[in-house]
C-alpha cells in the first residue's frame, strides 16, 4: 500500500469513527430501496451516490444545517438540474450530504437547522429519474471527495456476498478472453475486467456495486478497485485502484470494472479475484491459466 | 447710497443671477414612457410562418415557444417537464433522455447529441450537465462532445459569456473555463462559516465576475480581470442568508451589477466602487439588464402578487405596476419589454420624450 493510499484510508477511518462517535448517521429513508450505489458503473462513469426507489419521507441522515436548496422554481438563466429538487445539508466536520430528486418543494420554505431524522422532503420524481425515489450522496468538503455512504452508514441487515459474474482478460490485441473458460494465454500484459454486483438483502432486484474488487496473481496484488471515495483531480473523476486512477479507464467497459493491468509471465498463473461489499461479505474465485 | 455704488450692486446682483442660471441650470429630464404594444393569448396562439427574426424565447407556465417583435409565434407548444430554451436553440427532452435533439427557434433540427445529461444553452453554445450534476460537457455544432469536465462537488450555479464558462460549486469554489474547457481561474471566496456558491455570473465580455457566496456571513463579490487572472475589486457583506440560487445580472454591458437581497435589490457600480440598496418590497422573480440605456426591469413575486419594477440605474425606481398571476416571465429586446403572466404575453414599447 503506497503512502497516498495509507493517508486516504486514515482519513476514511477518521470519518467513519467521527460518524460513530457522533451517534452515526442513518439512511435517509428506510421505506425505499437502493437501486444504484456509490461507484456503480453508470454508462462509463462512477456514480457518486446512492439512488433509492420508492415513496415516503426523506429524512436528514444526521443533525445539520441546510446550505443549499433548489426547488423547481429556482432555476436561473435556464441552468438545468439533473438533481431535480435538491437539498444540501452540512452535517459538520466538513461533511455535506446531498438529498436529490425529491418531490418538488419551495426552497424558501426549506428548514434551516435540522435534527437527525427531520423530514427534508418526500421521495419524488424530479430530475434524472423515471421512477419515484431520491438520490443521496456524501461530500467530504475539506477532503474534496465523495465518500461512499455505506462506509459511514452500514447496511446492517446485509448478509449476502457479492456475485462475481465474469472475469475477462484483455491483451494488447484487444480481444477479451474469459478467465473461467480459457486454458492458456500468451505471455504479456492483460487488463483485468471484472463484472461483479452486490445484491444486499432488501434489494435483490437491483444489483449494486461492490465496495472492493481485488485481483491477486501468483500471490501478488496486480489489480484492484476500492470504492470508498471518488474525487476529481484536474477536471476528471478518479477512483482508487492500486493507486488513484482516472475513472474513465476503470469504467470504460460497461458494466464491468477495469482493475488495471496485470503482467502474466511464462508458467502457470494463479489468478484470484475477491469481491467484498460494504459490510465485509466476500466472494472469491480462482482461475489457473497456463501462460505460454 | 451714491448712484455709482447702487449701480455696482445692481451689476453684482445681475452677475450672480446670470452665474446661477448658467451654473445651476439642468436640462429638462427626459421622461420614460411605457406604451402597451400588443397582447397575445397563449390559449389561442398558433405558429405563424411569417414570424421573423429576431425571435424571443418564452416559457410561461406550461407553454413555451418563440415570438417575434410583432407578436407572431414561430413555435408555441406545451412545455412538458423538461425544456431547455435560449435565443438560439431549444430542446424538449425526457427525464432520462436517450439522446437529446436540438432545434432552432424556427423549429428546424440543428443537432442531436448522445451525450448523457441535460442540455443547457448559453452564450450561443450548447452544454450538457451530467446526470449527477458534477460535470459539464461542451457540445459542438455537430452534436459531438468538444470537451468534458468533472468538478469537485455538485454544481450549484453556472453562467457562460464572452466565450468563457463559470461554474459555482457546493464546496464553495468557482472555476472559470475557457472555450476549450481549460480552467483559467479557480477561486474560493471563503470567509464564511459555511462555504457555498449561490450565484456566479460573468459580464458579457467575460472580463468581470459577480458572486454571492457563503452563509454566515453571506457576501457579494465583484472580481475584475487582471492580466491572465481575476482579482477581487469589491466585496460586501449581505445582511440575509439565502440558501438557494440567488438572481444576479450585469446591467448595461457591465456598468452595474444587480443582485438579490432580502426583499431588496443590491446594485454595485464598478466605475465608482459605490453600492446601493433599492427597496423593491418583495423577492425578485426575474431580472433583465440587457438594455444599454441605463434602465433595467425586474419582476417581483409574493405568491400570485407580482409587480413590474422599472429602475433608472443605479438607484431610482421610476415605475412600479402590480398584477396578479400564477406564473410570469420578463424579457427585454431593444426598446420592447415583454411580460408574461398566466396565459398572456404583453409587449410594451419603451420610449423617451
Amino acid at each position: 500500500m503506497n503512502g497516498r493510499t495509507q493517508a486516504s484510508r486514515t482519513t476514511l477511518l477518521f470519518l467513519a469513527l467521527s460518524a460513530v462517535a457522533a451517534g452515526a448517521m442513518d439512511w435517509p429513508s428506510p421505506e425505499t430501496r437502493g437501486v444504484s450505489s456509490f461507484g456503480q458503473n453508470e454508462a462509463g462513469r462512477p456514480s457518486v451516490g446512492y439512488g433509492f426507489s420508492g415513496e415516503g419521507t426523506v429524512r436528514s441522515a444526521d443533525a445539520g444545517e441546510v446550505v443549499y436548496a433548489r426547488g423547481p422554481q429556482d432555476g436561473i438563466d435556464g441552468f438545468p438540474s439533473p438533481l431535480g429538487s435538491w437539498i444540501a445539508v452540512d452535517h459538520a466536520d466538513g461533511i455535506v450530504a446531498v438529498y436529490g430528486r425529491l418531490a418538488d418543494f419551495e426552497a424558501e420554505n426549506a428548514k434551516t437547522v435540522v435534527e437527525k431524522g427531520s423530514v427534508l422532503g418526500r421521495a419524488g420524481k424530479s430530475g434524472w429519474t423515471d421512477e419515484s425515489g431520491f438520490f443521496f450522496s456524501i461530500l467530504d468538503r475539506s477532503g474534496r471527495k465523495w465518500v461512499n455512504p455505506a462506509l459511514i452508514i452500514p447496511f446492517v441487515a446485509d448478509k449476502k456476498p457479492p456475485v462475481l459474474r465474469s472475469v475477462l482478460l484483455i491483451g494488447r490485441d484487444g480481444i477479451p478472453v474469459n478467465a473461467a473458460l480459457v486454458k492458456s494465454v500468451r505471455q504479456g500484459s492483460y487488463r483485468i475486467l471484472v463484472d461483479a454486483v452486490d445484491a444486499e438483502d432488501r434489494s435483490v432486484a437491483y444489483p449494486l456495486a461492490p465496495q472492493h474488487i481485488i485481483c491477486v496473481v501468483n500471490g501478488s496484488e496486480q489489480g484492484a478497485l476500492h470504492l470508498e471515495t471518488i474525487q476529481t483531480v484536474e477536471g476528471a473523476l478518479r477512483v482508487m485502484r492500486i493507486a488513484l486512477s482516472p475513472a474513465a479507464a476503470a469504467y470504460e467497459h460497461v458494466p464491468a470494472y477495469d482493475l488495471g493491468e496485470a503482467r502474466l509471465t511464462r508458467g502457470r498463473a494463479h489468478i484470484e479475484i475477491t469481491v467484498r461489499d460494504a459490510v465485509g461479505n466476500e466472494r472469491s474465485s480462482a482461475f489457473s491459466i497456463i501462460v505460454e | 447710497m451714491p448712484k455709482k455704488k447702487r449701480k455696482n450692486w445692481i451689476l453684482l446682483g445681475s452677475a450672480l443671477v446670470a452665474a446661477y442660471l448658467i451654473l445651476a441650470s439642468r436640462p429638462v429630464r427626459t421622461e420614460t414612457v411605457l406604451i402597451p404594444a400588443w397582447i397575445r393569448d397563449l390559449r389561442s396562439a398558433s405558429a405563424d410562418a411569417e414570424a421573423a427574426d429576431p425571435l424571443i424565447p418564452f416559457r410561461n407556465g406550461a407553454t413555451m415557444g418563440y415570438f417575434d417583435i410583432e407578436g407572431l409565434f414561430s413555435i408555441v407548444r406545451a412545455a412538458g417537464g423538461n425544456t431547455a430554451l435560449s435565443d438560439t436553440a431549444w430542446s424538449a427532452y425526457e427525464a432520462v433522455p436517450d439522446g437529446v435533439a436540438i432545434f432552432d427557434p424556427h423549429g428546424l433540427p440543428v443537432a442531436k447529441t448522445a451525450e448523457r445529461g441535460y442540455p443547457w444553452f448559453a452564450d450561443g453554445r450548447t452544454f450538457m450537465v451530467g446526470p449527477e450534476q458534477n460535470s459539464i460537457a461542451a457540445i459542438d455544432p455537430a452534436g459531438t462532445v468538444a470537451w468534458n469536465r468533472d468538478f469537485t462537488s455538485q454544481i450549484t450555479c453556472a453562467d457562460a459569456a464572452g466565450g468563457s464558462l463559470i461554474v459555482g460549486l457546493l464546496d464553495g469554489g468557482i472555476q472559470v473555463l475557457d472555450a476549450k474547457g481549460s480552467v483559467v481561474f479557480a477561486f474560493e471566496p471563503g470567509g464564511s462559516r459555511l462555504p457555498v456558491i449561490l450565484a456566479a455570473k460573468l459580464s458579457d465580455d467575460g472580463n468581470a465576475i459577480a458572486l454571492v457566496s457563503g452563509i454566515d456571513p453571506q457576501r457579494f463579490l465583484y472580481l475584475e480581470k487582471s492580466g491572465g487572472s481575476f482579482k477581487v475589486a469589491h466585496h460586501e457583506y449581505l445582511g440575509g442568508a439565502f440558501r438557494r440560487p440567488v438572481k444576479t445580472a450585469f446591467v448595461g454591458g457591465g456598468k452595474w451589477v444587480v443582485f438579490e437581497r432580502d426583499d431588496s435589490l443590491g446594485v454595485y457600480e464598478p466605475s465608482t466602487r459605490r453600492s446601493y440598496v433599492l427597496d423593491i418590497g418583495a423577492p425578485v422573480a426575474a431580472l433583465d439588464g440587457t438594455g444599454d440605456d441605463g434602465m433595467m426591469f425586474l419582476l417581483t413575486a409574493k405568491g400570485e402578487d407580482k409587480a413590474l419594477v422599472a429602475i433608472r440605474m443605479p438607484d431610482e425606481i421610476f415605475a412600479r405596476a402590480s398584477f396578479r398571476s400564477e406564473v410570469s416571465f420578463l424579457r427585454r429586446f431593444g426598446n420592447r419589454l415583454f411580460i408574461g403572466g398566466d396565459s398572456r404575453i404583453s409587449a410594451i414599447s419603451i420610449s423617451s420624450r
